[in-house]
């Protein structure tokens, strides 16, 4: 196992590198002087050579594209020009939030994603697999902004019942810090915990059919073990791909979710870095939550080659 | 004959929605005494891997049920028992395996694992004490390297190696029926006569009864004492093993053994029976053979005929039998 590890490790070396080099280029890649859209319109001539010589942009490609991984090198991402404070302190602050915020969300899709789709395909064409399967639909259509919107409304101002936005350290208050996660938890979930009852869903009808499912029941094993471990490990299979792919989308989803809760993370910021053009947060934004993504991947391939032994046999 | 282990009484398979129901097994009675081997033979599609399936209640529903009939084991009618009477059953007093031993472990459990929860579920036995039973059983299969094996997934091994498997955790419980739904044709020819042989010693050193099905006749001569040629969901024909071979009285009967190619005898052409198996949604009326019957006669075509004794033990299900027992 430490070599498969190793080896997926390995082969994420040369995606990190690829993204690295394409946000260190964004600022070659922007249309125009990315100096004069810093400064402004109406920048004076001095203002804008200011900006410029900051940014490095007086520079080489190539002599910037060395201290850019010679940064990374010493962890220093540069200097954010809207917060005027380095770049890896201001996602150091901003990392664990979003990794709360979309954590929780991820820990809402499994919980309530996969059980109720392995149930649905238990008591397939019930009322219960109807309720499951309208709810997926419901779950999959709804935006996420307006679902957001409803739940403030309803539980934040009418309810009265949890805070309608914004955020509170763990370590400040542990309670309300799950009363802040709750709303836009279930808001980012809901997406995913519909996509995932379907699939489960799906998966498990097919995991059914197998013979060894029938062995099972053959074998005299009672209900829970033919489907809570002959047929679930099976499901985990393919499921724990989509849950990857969902952390994934939990992620990139945040951005949406922060911005209506005004939570301070990680979406928020690089938001804000986009709309202030601020490159080089954008840069390091990218590249940790890229970082971010390729070790969550790696982190599905290892339990899915956990799960499933002919994956590992396969990699041998 | 002594009071038999279990007995099947007019069971009824039906498939499909109600209303539109086909009959896949039409009223099939059999009986099967302690340590005796059935061999139930038939065309494929012919009921009876459904037959052996409903036994231990293991028919896919939806689409397929039990409408009617009963069988009994041991006194209690497994047709209408409960889930959990069942699973007191299925694995420890009649165990089954199947045909396909690619697809019938589970992938992603250790083959230690797959025998040892039969003995711990069945017998209340503890991890250490299930895996030491999973080593005896493995041994006792004929698997080399049974401590390393134990700790091996399914597709680490082949397909006889799996089929022994199957059987290991088949017998771990020490079952009184063992029904063995056509265990040796996805294998080949060398690894079917090994797995036959090591069935049969099993067998007599178990003292259990055997359902064997198969569409081979050449395995039901080997190992059967007593035969059941099941066509079209019901038997045709039922007696021991000799008596169906040498004087088989049901012309199916007949034709399916002419058809086994001889090499005694130069053919130039294999034979077969003319016509194919009636489908479920049209089958004929009378005797459901008399599409496909050399000898057939008018009132074939009317009545299904009953089943008649040819010799004591040996019955058939063909009007033609009848009037040749009159006649003699």
């Amino acid at each position: 196992m430490p070599e498969f590890i190793l080896r997926r490790l390995l082969i994420a070396l040369p995606v990190l590198l690829l993204v690295s080099l394409i946000s260190a280029s964004i600022m070659e890649l922007v249309p125009g002087d990315p100096a004069v859209l810093i400064a402004g319109q109406s920048a004076s001539d001095a203002e804008i050579a200011m900006v410029r010589e900051q940014l490095g942009l007086n520079r080489p490609f190539v002599e910037r594209l060395g201290s850019w991984y010679a940064g990374i090198a010493r962890g220093d991402l540069g200097d954010s020009i809207l917060l005027n404070r380095p770049v890896t302190q201001a996602i150091a602050e901003r990392v664990p939030v979003t990794l709360a915020l979309a954590g929780f969300a991820l820990f809402l899709t499994v919980a309530i994603g996969l059980p109720c789709g392995i149930i649905a395909a238990v008591r397939a064409n019930t009322w219960v697999d109807q309720a499951v399967l309208t709810f997926a639909l419901i779950g999959v259509s709804v935006p996420n902004f307006w679902l957001s919107l409803m739940l403030i409304v309803l539980f934040g101002v009418m309810l009265d019942w949890l805070p309608a936005g914004g955020y509170v350290m763990f370590a400040d208050d542990p309670v309300g810090w799950v009363r802040c996660l709750i709303l836009p938890g279930l808001s980012l979930a809901l997406l995913q915990v519909g996509l995932l009852a379907r699939i489960s869903r799906a998966t498990m009808l097919e995991v059914l059919q197998q013979d060894y499912v029938r062995t099972a029941r053959a074998k005299g094993m009672p209900m829970w073990s033919v489907y809570g471990k002959h047929a679930l490990k099976n499901v985990m299979v393919p499921v724990i791909t989509v849950i990857g792919i969902s952390c994934g989308l939990l992620l990139s989803g945040s951005v949406v979710i922060e911005t209506v809760y005004s939570i301070p993370g990680m979406g928020r910021l690089l938001a804000s870095a986009v709309f202030g053009r601020d490159y080089p947060m954008i840069q390091g934004g990218l590249l940790v939550t890229a970082a971010v993504l390729v070790l969550l991947n790696l982190l599905v391939d290892v339990l899915y080659a956990l799960i499933d032994p002919r994956v590992r046999y396969g990699q041998r | 004959m002594a009071e038999p282990l279990l007995r099947v009484e007019d069971l009824r398979v039906v498939f499909g929605p109600p209303g539109r129901e086909q009959v896949a097994v039409d009223g099939l009675s059999l009986t099967l005494g302690p340590g005796e081997v059935l061999g139930i033979v038939g065309e494929s599609g012919c009921g009876k891997t459904l037959t052996a399936l409903s036994i231990l209640r293991l028919i896919p529903n939806p689409p397929g049920r039990i409408a009617g009939g009963q069988i009994l084991f041991r006194g209690q009618d497994l047709a209408h028992a409960s889930e959990k009477a069942m699973n007191r059953i299925r694995g420890k007093e009649i165990s089954m395996i199947f045909q396909e031993p690619m697809t019938a472990l589970n992938p992603v459990f250790k083959i230690g694992e797959q025998i040892g929860e039969t003995l711990r579920v069945h017998d209340g036995l503890t991890r250490a004490q299930a895996r030491s039973g999973a080593l005896q059983m493995l041994e006792r299969v004929g698997i080399s390297n049974p401590a390393q094996r134990l700790g091996q997934y399914p597709h680490e091994l082949s397909g006889g190696m799996r089929q022994r498997v199957m059987i290991a955790i088949a017998l771990a419980c020490r079952p009184q029926i063992l029904i063995a739904d056509e265990p040796t044709t996805a294998l080949d020819v060398t690894i079917q006569a090994q797995i036959l042989l090591l069935l049969r010693e099993l067998q007599s050193e178990l003292g259990m009864a055997v359902v064997l099905i198969t569409h081979d006749l050449g395995v039901v001569a080997q190992v059967v004492d007593r035969v059941a040629v099941m066509y079209a969901g019901r038997i045709v024909e039922e007696g021991s093993a000799a008596a169906v071979f040498e004087r088989p009285s049901h012309p199916y009967t007949r034709l399916l053994l002419e058809s086994i190619p001889t090499l005694d005898q130069q053919q130039d052409r294999l034979q077969t029976i003319p016509g194919m198996v009636p489908s479920l949604s049209n089958l004929p009326a009378g005797c459901r053979f008399h599409p496909r019957c050399p000898d057939v006669r008018p009132a074939c075509r009317e009545a299904a005929p009953a089943s008649f004794e040819v010799a004591p033990g040996h019955r058939a299900a063909c009007i033609a039998v009848n009037n040749y027992r009159h006649a003699n």
